[in-house]
């Protein structure tokens, strides 16, 4: 399993920053359209034995840079829910705008080099907010914002959702009971010395 | 006082308005009370009571050019009684749960009113949440953008905070509707939470050591380092914060949809991570603490005694706190962080004591509190305690055929047998069956027990957790369940005497008198004891006499010590018992030879976590 630092360091090799993603990005589909698409991936994107340059090959007709870490499940899942996104335009029917009509490969990485490593994909088709953190982090690197949704908006809520800056603040708040915890033995053990340090006038 | 501003009736758009909203919830409600200008005496523009009942003032919304979401506010207020709190035991239940969170992490002695406060936040974020969902998924909101659904208008127009507001538990709260709503931050509550208030230094005056005599001069000298050490670390703990606003609204956003149904087991989860706020307020110096309690539940009524019971009994009001959704780092993987943080937490603060019980029950009365505490400590260990009955033959056996004589009863007359052999010839060719008896049955059957207890100043007092009481009401409760009858008797000095006078079967009543407390001398009442007994015959097999009495050292007095005209009466009565058990607390032993003499049997008990054991082994010896 590859490292989630190397993952996101190959991501912030392949994008070209947030700032002008959210600059290029124009009215898109329905998040909730995407989000559905995600619950809706077929077993056979998700089994193992299918080579993802082959996916890829076959759904973009090229290649995407998440490949290259193909020996990290997280990182296949991901992409094959990405592509998923894709061809299911062919299988069911054409988001409107089309996905086709944005970086579709960008998008597919970012799920798998950004989302994937901090939250694992099995979570996105069974937790919501995953989903929806999924669902808005594919929109975005398309070039598109959520139908009804200005950039401002798009932007705010994806942070909301955003595993990276979650877990972090975790380990920040983890850190910070812990160090509690730390300091409550300390007064426990303090109050013990002060008992025994009472004394009668008598 | 301000006489209350009148109802006026329903006009036609807020009736629609009212049918629009039951018609969301997919509820009936008796009408509305719509008191235009109520909000000023009330503090909010509307408000839901028990029974269910529904007060709104449409002339605060219209003041605020809100009057066409007067159907969302009375969505709300229908949503309190549909979801949470529903109904008054649930909200009672809600404000124990936040009074056990508050309790963990709090030294102010009464949480009733910050509890109060979390409660009404937690029930209102459960029933604006829904309601958003339910708004949005009805016809005639179809397509509407979330910051317009009719709840997230009145939301955005009432909660954000004044300008400058320091109040960070409002800044969690509203960051919390913003994840929930799906709302860009800094739409309902500034991008960043307001400080942390700056804490109050205590400092206390201490007496000059050169005024402290010679020879304490040196251990004073170490008792104020050790003081001093003390105090620092409090104080660094106090400043070692355990809130983290932009976290714990996640973790309160998680909690809403976790327990969207559930607001009584979700309460807990959302006090854990709320009553921190409350707590850090209280070490700052006297400022905002008198946050005005925006919330629209009203029932100020205390709980009843059998309310009490039923919010005591709730199991899922027993169970331990859970712990800080921020102490959990992997909730799926080990939970690495158990030691780091339950050494120094320690679970004995988030049990509810007695006196946590009594202070949050305050307005319900000492006496309900105290036998719903006892009735409800008690209830696990509480079974039913029995005798087994005299033995009872019962036929049923067929045995072998005899000859029906002439004199017997017609109905015995077995006619298939008889008629094989072609005539009936009474007395000659009758026959009939006989029956054998089966083995005796063994049956089980209810008990009487007459029970004395010790309420004299030396015995814990039942508000400070006494195992005589809590030992009383288990054996008491075990004997009703069993079927049978008791009769309690509490006793302390000389005439100090009360309890019942004769055999019972009511629960309030018999716990009423286990834990009256009269807290003088100890005199057992030997008087009364021989006018009960003496001059009975021996007690029969199938009406056994038991006497349990529940004391500690002082009771001696049973055996003529310190009463002597009196001194015989323990043995006399004991010789008409079937069993009579001391329960005492007396470590030392003192009254062991005494009540050996008279043929007492001695259970002892020095703990409340000893109470069960002992009532174990007196059902054992009141089974016989």
């Amino acid at each position: 399993m590859a490292d989630t630092e190397a993952l996101l360091a190959a991501w912030s090799e392949r994008s070209d920053g947030e700032a002008a993603a959210w600059a290029r990005a124009r009215p898109g589909p329905s998040l909730e359209s995407v989000a559905t698409r995600i619950s809706r991936i077929p077993q056979e994107f998700l089994d193992e034995r299918i080579s993802l340059r082959a996916l890829a090959g076959d759904i973009l007709g090229g290649q995407i840079s998440a490949s290259a870490f193909d020996e990290d499940p997280r990182v296949r899942q991901g992409a094959a829910i990405g592509l998923w996104l894709v061809a299911s335009e062919d299988v069911l029917e054409p988001l409107e705008p089309a996905l086709a009509s944005g970086w579709a490969a960008l998008a597919v990485d970012a799920l798998a080099l950004r989302v994937a490593p901090v939250a694992s994909p099995s979570d996105w088709t069974s937790d919501d907010e995953r989903r929806t953190e999924a669902a808005r982090t594919f929109l975005l690197w398309c070039g598109f914002l959520p139908a009804g949704e200005d950039a401002a908006t798009a932007a705010s809520l994806l942070a909301a959702c955003d595993s990276l800056a979650r877990n972090r603040a975790l380990a920040e708040a983890f850190e910070g009971h812990r160090h509690r915890a730390e300091i409550a033995r300390k007064l426990a053990e303090a109050r013990r010395k002060e008992a025994a340090a009472r004394y009668s006038s008598e | 006082m301000k006489a209350p501003v009148d109802r006026v009736p329903l006009t036609n758009d807020a009736r629609a308005a009212w049918e629009r909203a039951l018609d969301l919830w997919r509820v009936r409600l008796d009408d509305p009370a719509v008191r235009p200008g109520a909000a000023d005496e009330h503090g909010a523009p509307a408000w839901f009571s028990f029974p269910p009942s529904v007060t709104v003032d449409p002339r605060y919304l219209a003041e605020r050019g809100l009057a066409d979401e007067l159907w969302s506010m009375f969505a709300h207020e229908i949503g309190h009684h549909v979801l949470a709190p529903s109904t008054r035991i649930d909200s009672l239940k809600i404000d124990h749960q936040m009074a056990k969170a508050i309790a963990a992490v709090s030294l102010r002695p009464n949480p009733g009113e910050g509890a109060r406060r979390l409660s009404n936040l937690w029930s209102d974020l459960l029933v604006n949440t829904r309601l958003a969902q339910l708004q949005r998924a009805e016809q005639r909101s179809a397509g509407t953008a979330t910051r317009d659904l009719g709840i997230v208008r009145l939301g955005r127009a009432l909660y954000p905070a004044p300008q400058g507001s320091t109040d960070r538990l409002w800044w969690v709260y509203c960051r919390a509707y913003e994840l929930l709503w799906q709302l860009p931050s800094g739409t309902l509550c500034e991008l960043d939470p307001p400080p942390r208030p700056a804490r109050a230094l205590a400092h206390t005056n201490l007496v000059p050591l050169s005024r402290i005599p010679e020879k304490h001069r040196e251990k004073e000298r170490l008792l104020r380092a050790a003081q001093a050490e003390s105090a620092r670390v409090a104080a660094e703990l106090a400043g070692a914060t355990a809130t983290n606003p932009a976290v714990d609204a996640a973790f309160i956003a998680d909690a809403v949809r976790t327990f969207s149904t559930d607001p009584v087991s979700g309460a807990a989860r959302f006090g854990v991570v709320a009553a921190p706020y409350l707590a850090e307020l209280e070490g700052a110096a006297e400022s905002g603490a008198g946050e005005p309690v925006s919330g629209c539940g009203v029932d100020d009524a205390p709980a009843t005694a059998e309310e009490l019971g039923r919010i005591l009994a709730d199991q899922r009001l027993r169970d331990d706190l859970p712990r800080h959704p921020g102490m959990v780092l992997d909730p799926e993987g080990e939970d690495a962080a158990d030691d780091a943080s339950d050494a120094g937490s320690g679970k004995d603060g988030q049990r509810l004591t007695i006196a946590r019980t009594l202070s949050l029950y305050r307005e319900s009365g000492e006496d309900a509190v105290l036998s719903a505490w006892y009735r409800n400590e008690a209830a696990r260990w509480v079974r039913p305690y029995t005798r087994p009955a005299p033995m009872r033959p019962v036929g049923g056996i067929p045995g072998p055929v005899e000859l029906w004589e002439v004199g017997d009863a017609l109905a015995d007359l077995d006619w298939p047998l008889t008629m094989r052999s072609g005539t009936v010839i009474p007395g000659v060719t009758t026959r009939r069956r006989s029956e054998l008896a089966d083995e005796p049955l063994v049956q089980e059957t209810s008990l009487e027990l007459d029970l004395y207890i010790d309420s004299s100043g030396s015995m814990a007092h039942p508000r400070q957790g006494s195992p005589a009481v809590l030992a009383g009401t288990i054996l008491a409760l075990s004997i009703l369940r069993g079927g049978g009858r008791v009769r309690v008797t509490s006793f302390s000095g000389t005439g100090d005497v009360a309890g019942m006078p004769r055999f019972g079967r009511d629960p309030s009543e018999i716990i009423a008198a286990i834990s009256l407390f009269f807290g003088r001398s100890t005199s057992f009442p030997l008087d009364l004891y021989s006018a009960r007994y003496a001059g009975l015959p021996a007690a029969a097999e199938d009406a056994p006499r038991h006497v349990v009495v529940l004391s500690d050292d002082g009771l001696v007095s049973m055996f003529g010590v310190g009463n002597e005209p009196y001194a015989g009466v323990a043995r006399t009565v004991r010789e008409v018992l079937t069993t009579g058990t001391l329960v005492l607390m007396d470590p030392r032993r003192q009254v062991a030879t005494l009540a050996e003499r008279d043929g007492y049997d001695v259970v002892y008990l020095r703990t409340m976590a000893d109470a069960p054991a002992a009532c174990a082994a007196l059902a054992a010896a009141l089974h016989g």
